[in-house]
């Protein structure tokens, strides 16, 4: 009895099919490596950005003048655009809060500290 | 030679490997992102409280913990963490702090991290009168 093939269909389009099926990801994949990169990066600069500011404090320096070079340079050695921050310590009295909130792409970070007491 | 079937079961399966590795990539984004933020707040949590808790270089408990707790309702970078452990202990002249918690929202699509537990130590010192300019 001979072998009778009965394969149906066409390979280059399943081959087709399947190539876009697997490079569909790749798109979503990066648009999330680049939100989780810039929120970690963001949450890093907020960090070390903070610790300056408030030895900037400490050293009886005016922090706002001093946080954004420093912002900048964070920013650099991460490869990122700073997009904008904020420095807030109303009136940086001792005791007081010393709030910084940057941004860098579309993360947004924030971090306190406490400035001593007298 | 028959070769009949369907390639649907091999497009689901891959499929739901896509949809496993972006939860994946995602839960361990958040846990990293979640980390630093929880961390931030514990290193100037404990700056904070230590050096109101001291005298003479020693902290004491009680106003340790109190201070933490003061920081953490006054900060506004621990409004958006779900504090859910806070522990303060001293060991000699050390402030200890350790904050399990979750962070909420964190990038903005209503998805919170696991619980993220991270720690933090103070001590005072004194300036060498060198250095202190004394």
């Amino acid at each position: 009895m001979p072998l009778k093939s009965e394969s149906e269909g066409s390979a280059p389009l399943e081959l087709v099919g399947l190539l876009a099926l697997m490079l569909l990801p790749i798109g979503p994949m990066l648009g999330l490596f680049t939100v989780v990169s810039d929120q970690l990066a963001a949450e890093s600069i907020a960090r070390h950005g903070l610790r300056y500011a408030f030895l900037s404090v400490e050293l009886g320096e005016n922090p706002r003048q001093q946080v954004g070079p420093a912002l900048e340079i964070l920013a650099q050695s991460w490869g990122k655009q700073l997009g904008d921050y904020s420095l807030d310590c109303t009136g940086c009295l001792a005791g007081g809060f010393l709030e910084l909130r940057v941004r860098v792409g579309s993360a947004v970070a924030h971090q306190s500290a406490g400035l001593e007491p007298n | 030679m028959n070769d009949q079937g369907s390639i649907t079961p091999l497009i689901a399966s891959y499929l739901a490997l896509m949809l496993l590795t972006a939860f994946g990539v995602t839960a361990v984004g958040l846990a990293m992102v979640a980390g630093n933020r929880i961390q931030g707040i514990v290193d100037y949590a404990i700056l904070y409280a230590h050096d109101r808790s001291t005298l003479a270089g020693v902290p004491t408990l009680t106003e340790l913990e109190r201070e933490v707790s003061h920081f953490l309702s006054g900060a506004q970078s621990a409004r958006g963490v779900e504090i859910v452990n806070v522990r303060t202990w001293i060991e000699g002249d050390e402030s200890h702090l350790r904050i399990c918690g979750r962070h909420q929202d964190l990038l903005g699509v209503g998805i919170g991290s696991v619980l993220i537990c991270k720690e933090a130590a103070a001590k005072s010192y004194e300036l060498p009168r060198s250095l202190s300019g004394a």
